[in-house]
């Protein structure tokens, strides 16, 4: 097995650094919303700090989804979230099917999740920079832990090992607190730095103003119609993913609150007066990030708006409340449990995300739900039949589109705007029945 | 009034044309490269034998993954839509219609007004089921009505417990070339046995309710009709032309759609 | 000593036999009901069997069976690429043959099993449900951690059935669970010999049973069991490589003798309804929730535990110990952990000159031709690898 030298193709870096400033001039000679300027705008020095880590002297972690990066930036370490990191950069340079072949002939199995394997297959390739530190986090999705892992490994790098329990009780959050100062503590000896405990704070209050403006947005989603662009969810629940308690996250979630605030305000949609909303849908769990076309092509030719993704971007309002800046370690316990994603995967169905999910139908007025069913996820689509029976019983219909996180080829686009196009007529009929039951 | 609905599948293309809400041609041809190109064929196939010009058909509304590519279409309906219309028109009692085509399965549910209210198109594991019959026919060097003549006659079909139609092809091998290879009927309804008791299980994700109406290729072959039944324990209603469905469907919106 | 061909069975399979025809309500289950008592099934190795019999309730392993068998109703309710062994556990339960359960309980790191948790809470009527809470990492935090969990699930059980679980009841309990585990050791023991009294097969229908009935019953058929094991020397002709089987959850012992069947003796389960479930004994002597916790985390790991080193290092040691020739590797579809961790596994096999094998599965599954050519092409190379060591050793002695 050939093992590439980490960071011996930088290029490829470079390659994403190079295409994100395209698509900024793009939107800034053809705006959509300030968000999307602002979320581009961020992906960038994202990638530039990763890029130039080395350069300037910084250390350089590479950490699954949803590890608590605020502790990584307050010791002044630069994080890489793996898969959407190495994944971006793939995708944007085509290079998906290379880094799948390398995993394959690795030996991973193809039904592992491919934006997993992606990482292991990049790094495989040399694609990754030079990474110092592995921080491998379970939240309830083991492909997101493993692939780490599978990289520290491959090249004998230091690795943490942090998870958050599965339960989603009181007890969960006193043992992750535990666990987050034994990660400071390893970061500590290995990085022979110790923890800035004012920046650390200043990220959880950048956190809890961040949750604060959420607060806002999600009171502004029930609105009709919807003042939030269909693809918008997308965006905002990778920035913080990625960039929790920073400057450039707390801008970007500004901008969000101060354009879905305006099209409320003004009671249009941010596609303009002329748009006509015909169709809300609860988007449930995650489309794949290489069709996020079919947001725009949804909003666009049938007038669909997301008003909800309990899966992906639940933003659960009371967290602002128990977020303190003063108890940083206990804050950010709080805060990942019941974070996004999380919330869903570390919990039961009927604790969190059924109820999430049933919620949102008389708040946002939905007409149907969407469930982006991806074939080699582990955590989610099993669950399936459970919520369309459930939605059924509130007589709102549920599409599914079966896609690979990764691979077109499974589910192309096209496949899926016919399964749209179905499934309008569908909501028609459930609309028209609603109609005639109130009248 | 004349007005016709395409259909352009994976492998075939239908049409159908229908006057004052009663059929007076259908067609069908295989497909050629382009959308647009088997679109014309096969309307020009079905004018053929009523001596009509393209310009006497008022409107044309295209179906089928193709359905886009149709220039000489006015519009274009999701074929879910048109089985659902297709079938309702044929069957008014019909409430769940199965679609078995060459690479895709569709199951929908219709309200008593015919209008789709669920959906469920296979996974990719259930994908390609007319395929595969074409493949085991080969395969097994029997004509595909011979193969379902044959299912007819098994008394044990031989259990094949995979997954997906690949699978499914290396388990019957390994029979064909075991000790005692069970005998090719048993094989070919263990054959049907796997593909329906797998598009069931698919089927299961929406209301299932009587009647039900069976369209696509593959419901001519009784042999499957039986083993299907047999999953489903409920009877299935195939039409005089199962492939027909969808343009049937198509056909009909044209109707209603033409200004 | 009384001398038996290898495929002449041991008289007290017989009635393992019988409580395996008769899965999940076998007779002991039934008599357990009959009697006004409650059932809980669990799945997981993690689940604390030993709290839940404290608490006057049996604990019963789900399993999904000892054969394959179509999926139909099951699939409707999962997903294409949902973990086989949960679709076929719930394939059982569909056919109602779980309805005797008062509770059913999931102590999993893995998000099928959490997903399968899922369904069955929202689908079947079980009356009482609770996922045990679990680190898999091994370290001090982890014992901590599912001490607490042990803690509230004790609350909750005590809560719901209107008991109280005491000290002394959660002793006894770990008396008799340990006895469990020390005869399974025992008989697991003699499988180093190299003259197995059982194949990899008939361990598994014994590990089968167990998982199923009573320990106060089944302690004494493994009595039984080992007393004749102990005093019959069976000739295993043509079976002389031997082999680990490794992997997930596996109860299809047809399976196992499938693969002996091509020429080998599986010597060792390396698996969690093998020897995982029945390695290290609770240490009685401190308060007995630290105990529990102290063993259920620091026992044989799955695949799911971190760091993988821990796992991968036992799997060696356990190979050595049982003078394995190869192991078999069974990914059971479709099982994460073990699809990233495979690679590892081979690689640490290999630096101790012990080849590996990886197979995948779906659960249950009967030998097919596929595996059958696969298999024998391992055995071969095995073959002439032993040949060759000992062409060495006779030319070098």
């Amino acid at each position: 097995m050939i093992l590439e030298p980490m960071g011996s193709h930088m290029e490829n870096f470079d390659g994403l650094i190079k295409t994100l400033e395209g698509m900024i001039e793009h939107r800034k000679k053809k705006p959509t919303v300030p968000s999307s300027l602002a979320f581009y705008e961020s992906q960038l020095e994202y990638y530039k700090e990763i890029r130039y880590a080395h350069d300037q002297g910084k250390l350089f972690v590479l950490h699954s989804a949803f590890a608590p990066a605020e502790i990584f930036f307050a010791m002044g370490l630069v994080p890489a979230h793996a898969s959407f990191s190495l994944g971006a950069m793939a995708q944007v340079l085509k290079k998906q099917p290379e880094c799948l072949e390398a995993a394959h002939r690795y030996g991973l199995p193809w039904e592992t999740c491919g934006a997993h394997r992606l990482v292991v297959g990049a790094a495989l390739l040399g694609f990754t920079p030079h990474v110092d530190l592995c921080v491998s986090y379970h939240f309830g999705c083991t492909s997101a832990a493993t692939s780490v892992v599978n990289v520290a490994k491959l090249y004998d790098l230091p690795i943490f090992y942090l998870q958050l329990p599965y339960g989603y009780r009181e007890y969960d959050i006193r043992s992750y607190v535990r666990q987050l100062e034994l990660l400071i503590a390893w970061l500590e000896k290995q990085t022979g730095r110790k923890m800035d405990w004012d920046r650390l704070k200043e990220a959880v209050k950048i956190e809890k103003q961040i949750y604060e403006y959420e607060r806002e947005i999600e009171e502004l989603r029930g609105c009709v119609p919807s003042p939030v662009k269909h693809r918008s969810f997308m965006e905002q629940y990778q920035t913080d993913m990625m960039m929790p308690g920073t400057p450039t996250g707390l801008h970007y979630y500004k901008t969000v609150r101060d354009e879905v605030k305006d099209f409320a305000e003004r009671g249009i949609h941010p596609l303009g007066p002329n748009h006509k909303e015909r169709y809300r849908v609860i988007s449930c769990f995650m489309p794949p990030n290489w069709c996020r076309s079919l947001m725009d092509w949804m909003e666009e030719e049938h007038g669909i708006s997301s008003v909800a993704e309990p899966h992906m971007n639940e933003w659960s309002a009371w967290l602002a409340d128990r977020i303190d800046p003063d108890k940083p370690l206990e804050s950010l316990a709080v805060k990942y449990q019941s974070h996004l994603i999380v919330r869903q995967l570390c919990s039961p169905l009927l604790i969190n995300q059924l109820p999430d999910t049933l919620k949102h139908i008389e708040k946002r007025k939905a007409d149907g739900a969407i469930y982006y069913a991806s074939v080699t996820c582990n955590t989610s689509p099993h669950l399936l039949t459970c919520l369309k029976n459930a939605l059924e019983k509130e007589k709102v219909p549920l599409l599914i589109l079966d896609n690979d996180v990764l691979d077109p080829a499974y589910a192309s686009e096209s496949e899926m705007r016919e399964r749209v196009d179905a499934f309008v007529e569908i909501m028609d009929v459930y609309k028209e029945k609603r109609a005639t039951e109130k009248g | 009034m004349k007005v016709a609905g395409i259909d352009i599948g994976h492998h075939t293309g239908k049409a159908v044309i229908i006057e004052d809400g009663k059929i007076i041609s259908q067609a069908l041809l295989k497909m050629t490269a382009k959308s647009s190109v088997t679109g014309e064929k096969v309307l020009d196939e079905a004018l053929h034998s009523t001596h009509l010009s393209r310009e006497e058909i008022k409107y044309i509304v295209a179906t089928g993954h193709g359905r886009r590519g149709v220039s000489i279409a006015q519009e274009s309906k999701a074929v879910v839509s048109c089985l659902a219309k297709g079938g309702h028109w044929l069957l008014p009692s019909a409430r769940t219609v199965i679609d078995v085509g060459a690479e895709v399965c569709n199951i929908i549910e219709l309200n008593d007004q015919g209008r789709p209210v669920d959906f469920q198109e296979n996974d990719k594991c259930a994908a390609g089921s007319g395929i595969f019959f074409e493949g085991m026919s080969k395969f097994l060097k029997i004509s595909l009505n011979d193969m379902s003549e044959a299912a007819l006659k098994a008394e044990n079909p031989t259990m094949l417990n995979s997954q997906c139609v690949i699978f499914c092809e290396q388990e019957l091998i390994t029979y064909i070339h075991s000790k005692n290879p069970p005998p090719v009927e048993n094989l070919i309804a263990g054959i049907y046995h796997a593909l329906a008791a797998r598009l069931v299980g698919l089927a299961r994700r929406v209301n299932i309710r009587e009647d039900l109406l069976l369209s696509g290729g593959t419901a001519r072959y009784v042999g499957f009709v039986n083993a299907l039944e047999k999953e489903l324990g409920l009877k299935l209603n195939v039409p005089e032309n199962p492939e027909m469905v969808p343009a049937i469907g198509a056909a009909l919106f044209a109707g209603e759609l033409c200004p | 000593m009384t001398s038996s061909k290898n495929q002449q069975e041991m008289e007290t399979l017989a009635e393992i036999r019988e409580i395996n025809a008769s899965f999940p309500y076998n007779k002991y289950v039934k008599e357990w009901k009959e009697g006004g008592k409650k059932v809980i099934g669990w799945v997981c190795n993690y689940t604390p069997e030993e709290l839940i019999y404290a608490a006057g309730l049996l604990p019963v392993r789900v399993m999904g069976g000892f054969e394959e068998f179509p999926l139909d109703k099951a699939n409707a309710y999962f997903y294409p690429t949902s973990c086989s062994t949960m679709r076929s556990c719930f394939q059982i339960a569909l056919d109602h043959r779980y309805d005797f359960l008062d509770g059913f309980v999931m102590g999993s790191p893995c998000e099928h099993a959490r997903r399968f948790y899922d369904i069955w809470t929202y689908w079947m009527k079980t009356p009482f449900y609770y996922p045990v809470g679990l680190l898999f990492i091994y370290g001090d935090e982890s014992v901590r951690h599912y001490h607490d969990g042990l803690l509230d699930f004790k609350s909750k059980l005590e809560e719901f059935y209107g008991v109280k679980i005491t000290d002394d009841a959660l002793r006894e309990a770990i008396r008799l669970y340990n006895r469990t585990r020390e005869l399974l050791r025992e008989l697991d023991d003699l499988r180093k010999s190299d003259h197995p009294p059982i194949s990899g097969a008939e361990a598994m229908e014994i590990m089968n049973a167990c998982l199923a009935t009573p320990k106060e019953q089944f302690n004494k058929i493994l009595e039984k069991l080992l007393e004749e094991a102990k005093s019959t020397r069976r000739n295993w002709e043509d079976k002389e490589i031997r082999l680990m089987f490794s992997g997930s959850m596996w109860n299809n012992y047809n399976f196992l003798k499938f693969i002996e069947d091509q020429g080998c003796l599986i010597v060792v389960n390396e698996i969690c309804t093998g020897l995982r479930y029945w390695s290290h004994l609770v240490e009685v002597g401190s308060a007995p929730l630290e105990a529990l916790a102290h063993r259920y985390i620091t026992r044989f790991p799955c695949n799911h535990f971190y760091p993988w080193e821990q796992r991968m290092d036992r799997m060696v040691e356990t190979a050595k110990a049982y003078h394995v020739d190869g192991v078999v590797n069974n990914l059971v579809r479709y099982c994460v952990a073990l699809g990233f961790m495979r690679p590892l596994i081979k690689e640490r096999f290999a630096k101790d000159g012990i080849p590996c094998y990886d197979l995948e599965q779906m659960y249950g599954a009967r030998g097919s031709g596929q595996v059958k050519t696969r298999i024998q092409a391992f055995l071969e190379m095995i073959g002439f690898s032993k040949e060759g060591q000992e062409a060495l050793f006779t030319q070098g002695g």
